[in-house]
């Protein structure tokens, strides 16, 4: 279809425009600065792999109501990554319920939805292996991976993961070697270039910098730059 | 591998399309970008000159 704004227009709404669910990956993970390691080797695996990163850093409404949301983005992305590694008791003495609910909202548009949401994948990561069982056995079956709160196994179970599930007609997956050598480029590059610039350290990037420095660095690496 | 891409729009790496990220550049993303497009022409100048 012909677009009838200006080239400028069209450019932003090139720009703003969701990712296809296809190559969506929503991920229910903590936000705190001691999950910052995993949270962000697993955005680098999946920019990496060829798909977009969604969770709810992404959204800046603030007003809206937390939950729809969620599940709303949960709708939009095909694919899902839910770590329960830290689902524990705080001081206290509730456990954070918030990623396992996340979960049940992917699990339950999989199972209930109808079209492509049936079609839905999710990995669940720990940090243990079978610690699900004593608390949350009925995801018993799922593609459940352990982490074992190191980033670099993050990436090989993300990695691996999207390998075997993404649809077999497309170019394999770089290695998991191969990704975890990038990963570790790109935080010795990119912490030299921020520093040499004085600009914020790599780990206090905001979201959105971090995903850019992602792609600006591979666009590098792929020697797009003119 | 390379690909002839702009650095705005899909690029290819390891064989797999990288689609551009979606939303605006702050000023510290912008800055980033330029940082290394002039890491990459210095390093690229580097090599052509042995």
């Amino acid at each position: 279809m012909r677009c009838r704004r200006s080239p400028s227009d069209c450019v932003a709404n090139r720009r703003t425009a969701r990712p296809p669910a296809s190559k969506a990956v929503f991920i229910n993970c903590p936000f705190d600065d001691g999950f910052k390691p995993i949270f962000r080797a697993v955005v680098f695996t999946i920019v990496s792999s060829g798909y977009y990163p969604r969770c709810a850093l992404d959204a800046t409404d603030g007003a809206e109501v937390r939950v729809s949301k969620i599940a709303k983005m949960i709708g939009e992305c095909d694919w899902g990554i839910h770590d329960l590694s830290r689902v524990e008791v705080d001081t206290a003495g509730l456990p954070r319920f918030n990623m396992p609910m996340e979960l049940g909202l992917h699990l339950g548009a999989r199972l209930l939805g109808a079209g492509r949401h049936r079609r839905k994948r999710a990995l669940i990561l720990e940090a243990q292996p079978h610690r699900y069982d004593a608390a949350l056995s009925d995801i018993s079956g799922q593609d459940i991976e352990v982490h074992a709160n190191n980033p670099e196994q993050a990436i090989r179970c993300v990695r691996n993961w999207i390998s075997e599930n993404r649809p077999r007609n497309e170019p394999p997956l770089p290695g998991a070697a191969a990704m975890l050598a990038d990963y570790r480029s790109f935080q010795t590059e990119v912490r030299a270039l921020l520093a040499s610039h004085r600009l914020d350290p790599l780990d206090e990037l905001t979201h959105s910098d971090f995903l850019f420095a992602v792609r600006d660095w591979i666009a590098t690496r792929a020697g797009a730059f003119p | 591998m390379r690909s002839s891409a702009s650095s705005e729009g899909t690029v290819v790496y390891r064989g797999i399309k990288i689609a551009p990220m979606s939303g605006k550049r702050s000023a510290t993303a912008q800055a980033l970008r330029d940082a290394l497009q002039t890491e990459s022409k210095r390093l690229r100048g580097k090599s052509a000159h042995g």
